[in-house]
């Protein structure tokens, strides 16, 4: 009796939840399986494989996924997967390729490094193209990501739509399912071929991102402008683009009334903005003979310049050290090597100078810190640099607070204006 | 004209001695030479030497059986000596010495005479100074660790410095042990103890002075860096002057000329290494402990003027390297 009733209510549950349609929603496993070959065999000659080439040895630097879009044959990728050819256009080359087919060789029409998406074009019309509309998506619907993992052929992913990320700098789309890094640049569409964004990132675990195709719309109309013309240097466009982004991200920030949280006898800056996320700690540990509290902020979201170079981050670390068993000399000593610690960023010579520091000894109304600031120019985006600036509030023999504030890519007036604001918040409550 | 009979593994101290006074000198194994040399390789009557009414000296050989060699240019029959000669009968070594000769002043054994001297090679100063350098330097070594176990890495700091005090004074005490006879490990011991108490207190004033002035803190670098070649270069002289009979010009001389040849290495060094890429910042971290009103600081806007100039550093950076 009862397990037939528990039937029933599987059967009309069925029963139920088909009717709303959607390739995602209740299908048996054969009818999702059935599903996924027939849009892997449907949208497949859509995908190409982009790889950029390096003209003197003709090794692969960089591969990854683009898919037609419009009838004249220009196609969608990230731009990080092209941007070892933005940063040195003399000597490398960007091949696109289907299975089956040659290389050839594409061109860049446009990119937009706050969206990390990238236009190409090889001249060649195609009649397989995958048309940009609106799309509407809800929460668990079966989604398909499309693209090529490395040498391993084009590829489909079952995955799962999970909304939208509400701290990072755009709205960035949520999807369940194992995207592979070098299917970025594909599409991910619905059943019925909707494109709902662009493949851009993985965190591991099935966690992936995809740009919303609202802003590849947006990126394409650009190009269907009549007076369009392809830049001669992507990297002044690009060094335009962030230059915008970090002044429109950073203004106002720590200006007027900022969150502060008392850490000890310490009054600091914390969470400057909504995409933020802060995280605090502590070591007690007795053989230490001091106790280290932590408090940091930063913007999980940044701007992919190149390899091992981001911008429009910011990052804030307190570190509040209090005697446990020293002696005021030995405090102080700590304090010392604690301020010297190196919490700078990498970089490679290709894209940055080398740090210029300075130090003072700054006092503002009852707070005299100690504060060091480095700052390095990005060797290729205009007047675009990364700073550090880490302030040591001193004159106390047992407690001491530690500072530092990291900003990448941002313009030296703005540099200026946050650090000062940075000594000014951070001090004694 | 002196001839002397020395040993060539003991060429400091002449065995015996004879000046060539009379017209004419004997050499050989048999008593009744003038120089009667008790070697079994030597004849009877082995040579003469003959002074000319004019001074000129010289040395034949009477038909000896192993004959006369001057060392350099072989066997011979008859050689004019000169000063500075070497010359071997059989297995004797014998050389030439000119009587007017100029020697060097007598070194200072004790007491006044060793001038200023004197109180680094008192007895137990050595000790002090070297003792005084250990404390000093492991008690930085505790000040410096912010854990337990801070008092093991002090004593290990001190019994390490204290060794290498030890070997360093105990090399010079050989050296002047072999040049001047003279040991003197006290007076080297309190040379290198005294140059690391210097070092300690220069380390010490320019800590203070970079933290209170880091405006400047490239200048303070400069100076510091030569006052620790000066003292490392005074130390040297000193020892010098302990164990060896250099007198005092040629001894800063010969410092001097050795530390200019380090100051161009290192200067070599750091042009070669400018252009080096790294991407790790370097600024100076020094803190210390002091009221913090009494601390000369600067405004906000003092503050904003450095990150001017260092931001001018780094674009004044990226334009040298643009194609």
């Amino acid at each position: 009796m009862v397990r037939f009733a528990a039937a029933a209510c599987v059967a009309i549950a069925a029963l139920a939840c088909d009717g709303f349609g959607g390739p995602a929603a209740a299908q048996t496993g054969e009818e999702v399986r059935a599903a996924t070959e027939t849009v892997f065999a449907r949208y497949a000659p859509r995908i190409l494989q982009v790889q950029v080439v390096e003209v003197g040895s003709a090794a692969r630097v960089a591969t990854g996924t683009a898919f037609f879009v419009a009838a004249d044959g220009r196609m969608l990728t990230n731009y990080h997967v092209i941007s070892e050819w933005i940063h040195e256009p003399e000597s490398h080359r960007i091949e696109v390729l289907q299975p089956g087919g040659e290389p050839t060789v594409a061109t860049v029409l446009t990119v937009d490094v706050i969206s990390d998406l990238a236009v190409l074009a090889t001249g060649q019309p195609t009649t397989e193209y995958f048309r940009l509309g609106t799309v509407s998506l809800r929460q668990g619907e079966r989604l398909y990501s499309l693209g090529y993992p490395g040498d391993l052929g084009l590829s489909i992913v079952e995955g799962t739509y999970n909304g939208e990320l509400q701290y990072t700098l755009y709205p960035q789309i949520h999807v369940t399912g194992s995207i592979n890094s070098g299917m970025s640049g594909g599409p991910t569409i619905t059943g019925n071929g909707a494109v709902a964004g662009v493949n851009v990132a993985t965190m591991g675990n099935q966690r992936g991102f995809l740009v919303p195709r609202e802003r590849a719309v947006e990126l394409l109309a650009h190009t269907d402008e009549p007076d369009f013309a392809p830049r001669d240097r992507f990297l002044d466009l690009i060094a335009e683009q962030v230059n915008a982004f970090q002044d429109a991200f950073l203004d106002g920030m720590f200006e007027g009334e900022v969150p502060r949280v008392e850490i000890g006898r310490f009054r600091v800056a914390t969470e400057p903005g909504p995409i933020f996320r802060c995280w605090g700690g502590a070591n007690r540990e007795p053989e230490r003979l001091v106790e280290t509290l932590e408090h940091a902020c930063n913007t999980d979201d940044g701007l992919y310049i190149a390899d091992g170079q981001w911008a429009g981050t910011v990052s804030l670390h307190h570190q509040v050290e209090r005697s446990t068993g020293l002696s005021a000399r030995r405090f102080t000593r700590h304090l010392q090597s604690v301020f010297g610690e190196d919490r700078t960023p990498a970089g490679s010579e290709r894209h940055v100078t080398r740090w210029s520091c300075t130090v003072r000894n700054v006092r503002v109304d009852a707070t005299t810190a100690r504060v060091a600031y480095c700052i390095r120019r990005l060797r290729k985006l205009g007047e675009l640099y990364d700073v550090v600036v880490k302030s040591a509030v001193l004159g106390d023999a047992s407690t001491g607070l530690i500072s530092t504030l990291s900003l990448a890519g941002v313009s030296a007036d703005n540099a200026e204006r946050v650090a000062t604001r940075w000594v000014e918040l951070n001090g004694w409550q | 004209m002196i001839l002397e009979r020395f040993d060539p593994r003991h060429p400091r101290v002449a065995l015996e001695r004879v000046a060539m006074a009379d017209a004419v000198l004997t050499i050989g194994r048999a008593l009744d030479n003038a120089l009667v040399l008790d070697d079994p390789y030597v004849d009877a009557h082995h040579a003469r030497a003959t002074i000319a009414a004019d001074g000129t000296a010289a040395l034949e050989d009477l038909g000896a059986l192993n004959g006369l060699e001057l060392l350099g240019t072989g066997r011979v029959d008859r050689v004019v000596l000169a000063p500075g000669m070497h010359l071997r009968l059989g297995r004797t070594h014998l050389r030439v010495r000119d009587a007017a000769a100029e020697v060097p002043p007598a070194l200072p054994l004790a007491g006044a005479a060793l001038g200023a001297g004197y109180w680094l090679h008192r007895r137990g100063v050595g000790l002090g100074l070297a003792a005084l350098a250990t404390a000093w330097t492991a008690h930085e070594a505790w000040i410096e660790k912010a854990t337990r176990d801070a008092g093991t890495v002090a004593l290990t700091a001190g019994v390490m410095l204290l060794a290498f005090l030890a070997i360093w004074a105990g090399c010079w005490a050989l050296t002047g042990r072999f040049l001047v006879r003279r040991a003197a490990f006290g007076a080297h011991l309190a040379v290198v103890g005294l140059a690391c108490i210097a070092m300690l207190v220069l380390g010490l004033v320019h800590g203070w002075v970079d933290f209170l002035f880091p405006a400047r803190t490239g200048l303070w670098s400069s100076v510091a860096g030569s006052s620790y070649a000066a003292i490392a270069a005074a130390t040297v002289v000193l020892h010098l002057g302990f164990a060896t009979t250099m007198p005092a010009r040629r001894r800063w001389t010969r410092v001097a000329q050795s530390s200019a040849g380090i100051v161009v290495l290192a200067l070599a060094y750091n042009a070669l290494d400018e252009n080096a890429f790294t991407d790790v910042p370097t600024f100076s971290s020094t803190i210390r402990l002091a009221p913090a009103e009494m601390l000369p600081a600067t405004s906000p806007d003092g503050f904003v003027r450095a990150a001017a100039q260092a931001r001018a550093s780094a674009d004044r950076e990226a334009a040298k390297t643009r194609e």
